[in-house]
Parts: C-alpha cells; structure tokens; sequence
C-alpha cells in the first residue's frame, strides 16, 4: 500500500500495520479494537458457560459416587504430567501478554519471539497430554463409560455391558506403586476426564493454530502500535484455556 | 480511502490524533513488565500451595488435631483456583485497566455459572432430606411448629388444610378401608391448588355414595 507518510515529510510504502484503516463505519481504531474485545468477551462468555456444563457433571457424578472418586483420581491419573502442564500453559499465558506488549511498543522481533516461545508451550503441553496420558489410557483400556476395561491391559472386560457392570471381584491392583482396589463407578470418573480434558485440548489445538496465524501476521508486518486487536484477542482466548485448565488440574487430578 | 474519510468526518474524529495537541489521543495502556512477571510468579506459586494442599491432611494447633478431608481439600483447591483465576482476568487478560463493560460482561457470565452449579448442587446435595417425607416421618410445610399455639378442633381443622399428598393418599386408603367420615366435615381444603389428587379421589367416594 503506497501513501504518504507525513511523519517523515516523504514517499515510502508503508507497513501494514502503519496504514491500517479502521472500518468506515468505526469512528476510530481505538472504538474498533474495543468493539471487538467485546465480540471476544461475548464469545469467551459461552465458553465459560460450554464449560460449566462439564463442572456440573464434575459435581454431579462426585456427589452420587463419592466413595472411590479421590482414589480413582490418584491411581489413574499422574498428578506430576497434570502439574507440569499447568505451569507450561501459566508461562504461555505470561508469554503472550509480553508478545501483546511487544506489540504495543512496536517491537516486531519480540512479538515474534513470544509467539514462539507460547507455541512451543501449546505444543509441549499437547504432547504430554497425547503421548503420556491419552495413548497409554487407551492402550490399557481406560476409557470413558462402556468402553472402560478393568483389566490392566485392557479389551477384556467391558465395563458395562447390557447394564451390568462386570469387573473383577476385590482385584487389587497395584500398579505404579499404588495400592488400589477397582471401584464399581471408575469408568464414570475416567468419563469426566475425558470429557473435559479432551474439549480443553481441543481449544489448546485450536489455539495453536491461531497462533500459527497470529505468528504469520507478525512476519507480514501487521501488527504495530496502532494495531494488535486480533493479537489481543488471540491472548484473550489463550487465557480462557489456561484459566479453564487452571480448575481442571486440581479437581482431576489433586482432590 | 483518505478521501473517504473527509466525506465521512467532517468533524476528523477520524484524524483527531493528528491534530496539535491530540497526540495522546489515542490512550493505550502498554502492559507493564514487572507487574505481569510478578502476577506469573504469584501464580505459579499458587499452582505449587494447591498441589501442597491438596496432600495436607492433618495439621495440629498445640493439641488440637485438624483433619482435611474430601470436602475440605475441594473448597482449598477452588478457592486458590478461584484467585489464580481472578489474577489472570485482571491482568493478564487486562480487564484491570479496560472499560467496565467488559468487566459486567464476565460478571454476568460467573453469575450464570453460579446459578448453573449451585441449582444443581442445592437439588443433588438435599435429596436424602426427601427420604423423612417419603418415609412420612415429617409432613412437607412441617405438622408440629405451624399450629403450636392451638389446640382442639380448630387445630385439626388447619392441620388438616395443611395436609400433603402423602397424608391425602394415606386418608384415602383409610376411607377405602370403611372409614367415610374422614372426610366428611370440611370444606376448607377444596380451594387449595395443590389438591386436586385428593379432590378427585373423594369426588369419586362421593359418587360411590349416591349408588
């Protein structure tokens, strides 16, 4: 795009970022960021909402089936992998407000580096949560509701078949130096889990994309001083899924 | 486009801050450094007291003994959630220094969460006080405190007014067993909403009557 510049009194082309124009119907870009910020809250609202619902069934299931809810929690999940993924979404978190801040003092080189650092945060914790805890829950058969297996290597027992629960009768399981006895409501502890952890890690993905495009706009010069809203926007969402992890981490994995 | 703009904006809001003057015009909030490291520091220390708290199981005051157990551990893990989560709203998402608007926005939001968990919670987490009732233990609007300063007929009158389904269905079976004057003398209760099951059954006993 090729204007004037009256800052340096000469011809040049202008970044991106310098000749944004707000929408006409915009009084200024200023009006314009706030109205989207908004649209964003709007939309993290129904989120928040989306998972409440999870948070009920959480509340729900615990209250009905209460008595091996703590031991299923710590037999079947690792609290460390839970622990470490919490601090790597906090300093992403922590990342993006600074690339937001890179942004605002038209500092492209340290945008780009905190985009990168975040990314490699959303990645990390996508890996562990695949690689260390979905793939060997599968491999061993703990799966949410009717295709729970109490069997450690999984495939043999159906937890629920024609409503009958079927498990192994007072097998104690001592498996990661952890004394534990099967409990007849574990496949619905494992349902939780799965519910929402998997939505979560289904927004970390897709915030992983839009980082991607956050990132691809920072090389294209489109975010300076002036202009950084779909920047802010994206921090906004990332901190909607730390803050949604922030709950899920103790509750599943600690009490 | 700039020609657009002076089409548009004959008052140059658009170019206000290229006016004399309006250079701040457009005032925007540079996130501080420090104060975001130390809001990440304060949360990760969060992060490392809910895992601590969540393996506190006793602790003594002196001789005093004090046991956490499941509920106890729940309410330690929300709240500290719930300042990890205040923390990152208010500055890492910025609500701190933008419009209030945005503010009532999330507000409304946690309200409609609020409303969400705890209706549920206060059905789920009350229905063994049920179990009294369908047992006939105690009549729902309670039998003893409502009428304790009366006495006599007036009494069983008012209680009966203030009888439930239960009691109703428990009548019924006494009438059905020959007992017809149960419900012979008042009419008080026939303008009662929650009724109608009693009122149809005794309007049948009375048409058994006229054969």
């Amino acid at each position: 795009m090729t204007a004037v510049d009256t800052q340096h009194g000469d011809k040049r082309e202008l970044l991106p970022y310098e000749a944004y124009v707000p929408g006409h119907h915009w009084r200024n870009a200023e009006d314009e960021a706030e109205g989207a910020k908004l649209g964003m809250w709007l939309f993290l609202s129904t989120e928040v909402l989306l998972f409440a619902g999870f948070f009920c069934a959480y509340a729900a299931f615990r209250l009905m089936y209460p008595e091996n809810w703590h031991s299923a929690s710590a037999y079947y999940l690792n609290w460390k992998i839970g622990a470490a993924n919490t601090v790597v979404l906090l300093l992403s978190s922590f990342t993006i407000v600074l690339a937001i801040r890179a942004a605002q003092q038209g500092r492209r080189g340290m945008i780009m580096i905190n985009l990168i650092i975040t990314q490699i945060c959303a990645l990390f914790f996508l890996v562990v949560k695949i690689g260390w805890e979905y793939i060997p829950k599968i491999e061993k058969g703990k799966l949410p509701g009717a295709w729970f297996s109490y069997s450690p290597h999984g495939g043999e027992h159906a937890a629920v078949e024609a409503g009958q629960t079927i498990m192994p009768a007072a097998a104690a399981v001592a498996e990661n130096g952890v004394a534990f006895v099967p409990g007849a409501h574990d496949h619905i502890f494992l349902s939780v889990y799965w519910i929402s952890t998997a939505t979560h890690g289904f927004h970390v993905f897709v915030g992983v994309l839009v980082i991607f495009w956050a990132m691809w706009k920072t090389a294209k010069f489109h975010y300076g001083p002036n202009h950084y809203t779909s920047l802010e926007n994206i921090g906004l969402y990332w901190h909607l899924v730390d803050v949604i992890w922030i709950f899920l981490f103790p509750l599943l994995y600690l009490v | 486009m700039n020609q657009h703009r002076d089409n548009i904006d004959p008052h140059e809001y658009l170019a206000s801050d290229e006016l004399p003057g309006h250079e701040h015009a457009h005032h925007v909030h540079v996130t501080p450094f420090w104060t975001m490291f130390w809001v990440f520091m304060i949360l990760l220390f969060l992060t490392a007291l809910t895992v601590w708290s969540s393996r506190l199981h006793y602790f003594s005051i002196g001789n005093t003994l004090i046991e956490f157990g499941a509920t106890a551990h729940i309410l330690m893990a929300l709240a500290i959630a719930a300042i990890k989560s205040v923390l990152v709203a208010a500055y890492f998402m910025h609500l701190k220094y933008d419009k209030p608007i945005m503010t009532i926005v999330v507000g409304s939001t946690i309200f409609g969460v609020v409303l969400f968990l705890g209706l549920t919670l206060a059905d789920l987490d009350t229905r063994s006080m049920t179990a009294k009732i369908e047992a006939q233990e105690i009549y729902k609007g309670g039998n003893l405190q409502l009428f304790a300063g009366e006495t006599g007929p007036e009494r069983a009158v008012k209680e009966k007014a203030d009888m439930n389904v239960v009691t109703y269905a428990s009548e019924n079976a006494a009438a059905k067993d020959g007992n017809p004057d149960s419900h012979a003398e008042d009419g008080s209760h026939e303008d009662e909403p929650d009724s109608d099951g009693g009122e149809e059954d005794h309007a049948a006993d009375e048409g058994g009557e006229t054969h």
